[in-house]
């Protein structure tokens, strides 16, 4: 009796483990360096994605007017590959220049990665800043 | 000060070793002068490490900026209480914090054990000490809150002004105590399995333990969404970011644990599974806070430093596989005294209610570490966020809540028909009732009448329970109601201060549905005189909120914009609100102070996004989140039901 129990369950675990992951796949976002999302193709464009980059210091524009925050990410690793970003909403207080941020949204055909969620990833969120 | 400070930790370091070698010597040879020995040195470590936080918080208190870590979280502006938070706010703090905390508890747990479980003890401390020396470990190599720097500067950095809140008191101490509190169990549970004592005295000992680390944990994360709600300024307070999942999971495992005890302690059944869940929390706790303090997983909340990460890792692979080995090893011993009769009963319940908590665990561990998973599958990074966890833990959680109405009433081996018609007819009536008001007033969606439907009617179980409990007491004792009901409570505080938990959980969840299916938010960019409108998606009601002026001020610490905001609900004036921007010394960034205006139906949430350089135009983004008080209440009664629960009885305790 107990025996039969346990197996039944089995399948049922199993089942319940694969749409797990298969729910995960599909919410998912995908996660690219600045440099690994240019060299892509086609599918840069269909996905959700989270890219990651720093801030730069020139080109960062705030409009009050339209709440958009305009901005240049660089790739963490090689230095000079960047894209624009442009986000409109509320920006979290540790975004600044020289910080590690993480934008998820959609890549635009113009080049330019359209956010609709800004994440601060600040390896130095709560050290103050190294000076 | 500091040479001293850095030597007590290489004496505690050294004693915490000695401790788990002599009493592991002394027990195997048979020498008691050994084991004495053991625990004069847990002593010696517990004061040690109580002399290590002292030093440290003296240096913070002389403002000794000498001292790296001083210089980097205090400065001379800061108040008494905030100088002595930036104890904990970096991770050199933060792991003294964890020692002090685990070396007192040992202390303590030792010299409560003096005369007991002489079989159990040496092995305890040996648990104990070695993990303690861990910590230790951490400190004089990698993350030495003592190094000094070659000059000493004038004044600190200070700490992050997003620290600078009172949420920051209580989150992070309680956060800490609650991973670090885990070990004890741990430590009674691998003693066990060495020992082959495997019977229930060692959970016996460990209950109390246990639910205060679990409330301290439990405090943890709610103080810590709370600090988010009120501080972070992104409208919410739970986001399912790396680092919260992992205090929660530890939380839900612990959980587990406090209510599968019962089950082998009434029927001697779920031994494996109660040693699986203690060394599951352990595991996680120690998982919990090497994700918060080694950016292992790249999260939001990460802290800088990662140098503290290998080191981690190395000690979690070490313990998860020396505790799984050692239960594989012992497992024949720990065979069941009985089996579950039907699936009608209090045992099934329980056992459905642990596997859920289990799964809730696995399903948020699955979401925190797939960006891992797929990135060796597949060689992509693929991150799940908040949508994920919803919908896989909504409806997991909206079941727990439904088994605690059904759990505690339910009779043990096989629930009889009378009893079930006894203690759920009712309440199945009133949550009917309370769905179809529901629905006449308006709430519609679903997932939340049915979620509201089953927080009814496992109140409703409560209530009838706590009725008919002070009614017998009332005809027995002949007291009024009232005096009937606090006496029932005080009878057999366990049992009724787990209702009082139940209940806190409810009002929690009420909280949770209402602010996750109604939240709703408007961004808009405003001239002075100019409105904007927002409408509540539960009540209905048409907020209008008038941005009349913008100030700028100065104070000693932080330069403030503040923009003036009048609230009228559904045309009346209900008051004014202002969120800032503010600039404080030493960091560049500027810290948004939202303006929240709570009620126990739904809070207005104010974000001051930017302002104009030249003009006076502001843009704002207006939250409305319903029900959130019910989170912060219920989060007060689940810490007041626990305190009942533990309350220690007087004298009785053999009648019990």
């Amino acid at each position: 009796m107990r025996s039969k129990k346990f197996f039944i369950g089995i399948p049922v675990v199993i089942i319940a483990i694969g749409l797990l992951f298969f729910n995960a796949v599909r919410s998912g976002n995908f996660y690219y360096t600045v440099s690994e999302l240019k060299s892509m193709g086609e599918e840069a464009y269909q996905q959700n994605i989270r890219v990651e980059g720093l801030v730069q210091a020139d080109n960062l524009k705030f409009d009050a007017r339209t709440r958009e925050t305009r901005f240049v990410i660089e790739d963490v690793e090689k230095a000079g590959v960047t894209m624009p970003v442009v986000y409109r909403g509320v920006v979290p207080d540790t975004f600044a220049p020289g910080v590690t941020v993480v934008a998820e949204g959609k890549y635009g055909r113009d080049g330019t990665f359209q956010a609709t969620n800004l994440m601060a990833k600040c390896a130095s969120k709560y050290e103050p800043a190294v000076s | 000060m500091a040479e001293f400070g850095y030597f007590t930790l290489l004496l505690g370091l050294a004693t915490s070793l000695y401790a788990a070698a002599v009493a592991v010597i002394g027990k195997k040879k048979g020498y008691p002068e050994l084991i004495a020995s053991s625990r004069n040195a847990v002593y010696a470590v517990a004061a040690l490490v109580t002399i290590s936080s002292l030093v440290l918080a003296y240096l913070f208190l002389t403002r000794d900026f000498q001292v790296a870590y001083v210089a980097s979280y205090s400065s001379r502006d800061m108040s008494l209480v905030y100088t002595l938070v930036a104890f904990y706010g970096g991770q050199a703090g933060s792991m003294l914090l964890w020692a002090l905390i685990l070396g007192i508890s040992c202390g303590i747990v030792v010299a409560q054990n003096k005369d007991r479980h002489r079989e159990l003890m040496p092995y305890i401390i040996m648990v104990l000490m070695l993990v303690q020396a861990f910590f230790y470990l951490a400190m004089v190599t990698v993350t030495n809150p003592f190094e000094k720097l070659g000059f000493t500067p004038a004044d600190g950095k200070g700490l992050n002004p997003l620290l600078l809140n009172p949420g920051m008191i209580i989150h992070p101490p309680a956060q800490l105590a609650g991973y670090a509190g885990f070990t004890i169990p741990f430590a009674f549970a691998l003693a066990a399995l060495i020992t082959r004592r495997l019977n229930d005295e060692w959970l016996r000992s460990i209950r109390t333990w246990t639910l205060i680390f679990w409330v301290l944990l439990g405090i943890g994360n709610l103080a810590g969404a709370q600090w988010a709600y009120v501080e972070l300024g992104w409208g919410g307070y739970w986001a399912w970011d790396p680092v919260e999942n992992s205090g929660l999971m530890p939380w839900l495992t612990a959980t587990a644990f406090l209510h599968s005890v019962m089950i082998q302690k009434r029927r001697g059944m779920l031994k494996i599974w109660n040693i699986l869940l203690v060394i599951l929390t352990f595991n996680l706790a120690i998982f919990g806070t090497m994700v918060t303090r080694s950016g292992i997983i790249s999260s939001v909340h990460s802290f800088g430093d990662t140098s503290l990460g290998p080191f981690f890792l190395g000690f979690l692979a070490i313990s998860v596989i020396l505790s799984t080995y050692l239960l594989y090893w012992r497992s024949p011993n720990l065979k069941s005294d009985d089996e579950i009769d039907s699936l009608l009963s209090r045992e099934s319940t329980f056992l459905i209610n642990n596997l859920i908590l289990v799964a809730a665990t696995f399903a948020t561990f699955l979401g925190t570490i797939f960006p891992m998973i797929t990135e060796a599958v597949r060689g992509v990074k693929i991150t799940v966020g908040p949508p994920f966890f919803d919908q896989v833990n909504g409806p997991i959680f909206l079941l727990l809540v439904l088994l605690m109405g059904i759990c505690p009433l339910i009779g043990w081996r096989r629930a009889s028909k009378s009893n079930l018609i006894r203690n759920f007819l009712y309440p199945f009536f009133a949550s009917m009732a309370l769905t179809v008001a529901l629905f006449i007033a308006g709430i519609r969606a679903a997932f939340s009448l049915f979620g509201f439907a089953v927080c009814g009617f496992v109140l409703a179980t409560i209530i009838l329970e706590l009725y008919r409990g002070a009614r017998a007491k009332r005809r027995t004792s002949g007291h009024d109601y009232f005096s009937s009901f606090f006496g029932l409570i005080a009878g057999n505080r366990p049992r009724y201060g787990g209702y009082i938990v139940h209940v806190g959980i409810i009002l929690m969840a009420i909280g949770v549905i209402g602010s996750r299916a109604y939240t709703t938010s408007v961004e808009q960019s405003l001239a002075p005189q100019e409105t904007l409108t927002i409408q509540s998606p539960m009540t209905s009601k048409v907020y209008t909120l008038k941005y009349e002026n913008l100030s700028q001020f100065r104070t000693e610490s932080r330069d403030v914009v503040a923009a003036t905001m009048s609230l009228y609900n559904e045309g009346q004036f209900v008051g004014q609100l202002t969120p800032e921007k503010a600039v404080y010394k030493n960091y560049d960034n500027p810290t948004t102070e939202v303006a929240i205006r709570s009620t126990l139906l739904e809070d207005v949430y104010i974000i001051l996004i930017g302002v104009d350089q030249a003009g006076q135009v502001a843009g704002f983004k207006v939250v409305i989140n319903p029900l959130v008080a019910w989170l912060w209440l219920g989060s007060l009664m689940l810490i007041g039901g626990t305190v009942v629960a533990m309350w220690p009885e007087k004298r009785r305790r053999q009648s019990s």
